[in-house]
């Protein structure tokens, strides 16, 4: 049976010693800021590019009439900017091909499109022809699209050969009239879907804060909590822990009492950290901030437990504090708090799922860059119950007030 | 100079069997690194959300569109309410959404052309561009089948040739040429990526290097609140020896970890040349004095082994932050001028030099002698603060 009133006292004798630990409240509370202020700093107008995408097309064909590549430049360029609807991509015909290179060796351009020599030649003579994407392998978004657009032509190319092909194989003798019919180059047509945009406003680069703030709340919560550990342990050393037994209070209510202290410390640094984040930050908590205080709020919870399970894992103080900086340390990258876990491959964001952190973070982007509601982020709350239940039960499996 | 060498081997020695030193000092970097490796030097491929709303459920083309869109690599597929997708587009939560029309299957299966809407903030953001370009290639190769079909059944009006026929004929050659396209798009890449293991490396090597002996501070404020040091000058050893015993100790334990991490780098990644591994063990020597120096700085000002241990971690933290480890600074900027006050920004340098730019040590004198400076100065200072009992000499 937990003893309410001693739970409490322990707890408030924890969050005493953390108020007057000067060194412990800047590290935990002040440095933390350092980073954001930094990275807010760094990462001011990332997201912001609203630039119209320019396609660069070049064709090292001699220009003739029967030369398909610049048939296809041609009704593929751009011919007034100002017509061009909200995102709809810049065409422009090249024609300098060395210099296009060099641009793209000098990284001004990311790439473009290149129609080789013999490219109606492979055509006509049935061999097959390529559109060359030539582009800097930095610019990792630009050949996306560069690769969209030429494999838009080949379907283009690909559809005509299909529609002769389809003509020849089925009209027999008379696919020659039939063929001889059809307009020489183009036999498709339009296209039957056809795209409208509608501007809604202008872009607008997401704060930093946003996730950088959650990202360095996250890790440094769990780092006060892990190193807690420390702290625990060395009680259990100078039989602090043995001493408060043998007084009136019980096993139960010594565990519940540090778990308590450990997360009141916990909330203290998310006080601290949302009220400083809205008012000097001007972070957005989303259309759920509800949801930001309770993830939150479970997030000090499991992390208050994974302290106490720590503790119970080593027999020094000495190997509890490295245990606690190296968990730490590990975990926080792997978790997202170091770089948002939306840049990172899809495998590590799954890998990421191995940890609270990595779904304290996940929840936290969601709601606060992504637009989620509560109901989007009940997955991530679940896993943080998860978590701290299984923390919390090998803690008080393992739990012991004697060194020995 | 022996009685010296001695606390530095016993240091060295109790470094070597402990263990969570050992995987604080090797382990961590080697998992950052990896992370850090599997984060920015794995990301060669286009990755985005595209959001639709999509107001034919159920429909046969809008299902086909959604399906081949979700099969591209370089996309996922949110699917969104239009109330949703519109509040999260006003509060810029995403920059463009596409809507399919109600009865955009039934009026492409009639052959009437349909439209798609992108709504969209600005041109959609760089990501929002990218995304509308390949669903306008996936868009127009569904469109395109039914042109085709269109258009073969239209030129063979007249001719005594079953519709079915037709339906398969087409639909044989249309997947012949989705496996072996007439045009074929190939890719030709000018210059490199940046390479992350050089990139990165340095960085963390210093980082891990200046972090472990800066935190073995704590141990010499331990001995001396023990009287441990006190009881060494009952001996035949100075004070001068004790803090030259001090100061090679932190060198040797960070010059074995440096060792063992640039082994491991050469071994792993083949960065080196003789030459170059050389050179760059011979700065990371440098550092290691310099970090040594700096570590007994702070073993001499601080007066807990817990303030030994905060004023290590932020100090660390600090010079770590500004010398763009984990980012790169860019020339001329105001960080640049920052990252000069951290002795890890000079050690870095000079390893990037030897290791990416395939400079010699004459390359990277300045860098030397910045961290020369910071040993001479590093030794003065925390000579003059040196102290073998708590408030004494």
């Amino acid at each position: 049976m937990v003893q309410p009133r001693l739970v409490w006292l322990i707890a408030l004798k924890d969050l005493k010693l953390f108020s007057r630990d000067r060194m412990a409240l800047f590290f935990f509370i002040l440095f933390p800021f350092m980073f954001v202020i930094m990275f807010n700093f760094i990462l001011a107008g990332i997201g912001g590019e609203d630039d119209r995408l320019v396609f660069r097309l070049v064709s090292l064909e001699e220009e003739t009439e029967t030369a398909l590549s610049y048939q296809i430049i041609a009704a593929m360029v751009t011919p007034d900017e100002s017509s061009l609807q909200p995102g709809e991509p810049l065409i422009i015909r090249e024609d300098d091909y060395d210099e296009l290179r060099r641009q793209v060796e000098e990284k001004e351009i990311g790439g473009f499109l290149v129609f080789p020599a013999d490219f109606t030649e492979g055509i006509y003579s049935g061999r097959g022809a390529v559109i060359e994407v030539v582009a800097d392998p930095e610019a990792v978004n630009y050949r996306a699209a560069l690769h969209g657009l030429a494999e838009e032509i080949s379907s283009w190319i690909g559809a005509e050969y299909v529609v002769r092909s389809a003509i020849i194989e089925l009209a027999g003798e008379q696919a020659p009239a039939i063929l001889e019919s059809l307009d020489s180059q183009v036999v498709t047509g339009e296209s039957l879907i056809a795209y409208t945009s509608e501007k809604v406003g202008e872009v607008e680069a997401e704060q930093p804060s946003n996730y950088v703030i959650p990202g360095y709340l996250v890790m440094f919560v769990f780092f006060a909590a892990a190193l807690s550990a420390e702290a625990i342990v060395r009680e259990r050393q100078n039989h602090t822990l043995e001493r408060l037994l043998a007084s009136s209070v019980r096993r139960s209510t010594l565990i519940g009492g540090i778990f308590t202290g450990t997360a009141a410390k916990g909330l203290v640094q998310i006080i601290i950290f949302w009220t400083v984040g809205i008012l000097v930050f001007n972070i957005d908590l989303g259309v759920a901030p509800a949801a930001v205080i309770i993830l939150s709020f479970l997030m000090v919870i499991v992390s208050a437990a994974f302290g106490v399970m720590l503790a119970t894992l080593v027999k020094t103080d000495r190997g509890a504090g490295s245990l606690a900086t190296l968990s730490a340390l590990i975990m926080a990258p792997l978790g997202g708090c170091w770089w948002p876990l939306f840049i990172a491959p899809q495998w590590m964001q799954l890998l990421a799922k191995a940890t609270p952190h990595g779904w304290a973070n996940e929840g936290f982007n969601k709601l606060m860059l992504f637009g989620a509601d509560f109901a989007d982020v009940a997955p991530e709350m679940l896993a943080l119950v998860i978590f701290t239940i299984v923390f919390g039960g090998i803690a008080v499996w393992r739990f012991r007030t004697a060194a020995a | 100079m022996t009685r010296a060498l001695q606390i530095a081997l016993l240091q060295v020695r109790i470094y070597l069997q402990d263990k969570s030193d050992l995987a604080f000092s090797l382990l961590l970097p080697v998992v950052t690194f990896a992370l850090m490796y599997f984060v920015f030097g794995g990301q060669t491929h286009f990755h985005a959300t595209v959001h639709i709303v999509d107001e034919d459920p159920g429909g046969i083309y809008s299902n086909a569109l959604i399906e081949r869109l979700d099969a591209l690599d370089e996309l996922n597929v949110e699917l969104l309410s239009l109330d949703k997708a519109d509040r999260k587009l006003e509060r810029s939560d995403l920059l463009m959404f596409i809507i399919i029309p109600e009865g955009f299957s039934d009026r492409l299966a009639s052959g009437e052309p349909v439209q798609l809407l992108f709504k969209q903030r600005g041109n959609g953001g760089q990501e929002g561009q990218i995304v509308a370009a390949l669903v306008r290639s996936v868009a127009d190769d569904i469109s395109l089948g039914l042109q085709v079909r269109g258009q073969v059944t239209a030129a063979l009006v007249g001719i005594d040739v079953p519709v079915n026929q037709i339906e398969t004929t087409v639909e044989r050659l249309l997947t012949e040429e989705r496996e072996s396209p007439t045009v074929a798009v190939t890719e030709d890449t000018i210059g490199s990526s940046p390479d992350p293991v050089k990139q990165f490396l340095p960085g963390i090597i210093t980082m891990y290097v200046l972090f472990a002996i800066i935190l073995s501070a704590r141990t010499l404020v331990e001995e001396r609140q023990l009287g441990t040091l006190e009881r060494l000058l009952t001996t035949r050893l100075s004070i001068g020896q004790l803090f030259a015993g001090k100061f090679i100790a932190g060198i040797s334990r960070g010059f074995i970890q440096t060792l063992i991490l640039m082994a491991l780098s050469y071994a792993v990644f083949q960065i080196f040349t003789p030459l170059s591994f050389a050179s760059s063990l011979l700065v990371a020597l440098i550092f290691t004095c310099a970090a040594s120096a700096l570590g007994l700085i702070i073993a001499s000002a601080a007066r807990t082994p817990d303030q030994a241990t905060w004023m290590g971690v932020f100090f660390t933290m600090a010079m770590v932050m500004i010398s763009g480890t984990f980012f790169p600074i860019e020339e001329g900027s105001v960080m640049e001028t920052v990252s000069r006050f951290s002795v890890n920004t000079y050690a870095n340098d000079a390893l990037t030099t030897l290791i990416s730019e395939g400079g010699s040590l004459a390359d990277v004198g300045f860098e030397m002698g910045i961290l020369a400076g910071v040993i001479v100065v590093g030794l003065l200072l925390s000579r003059y603060l040196f102290k073998v009992m708590p408030g004494g000499r």
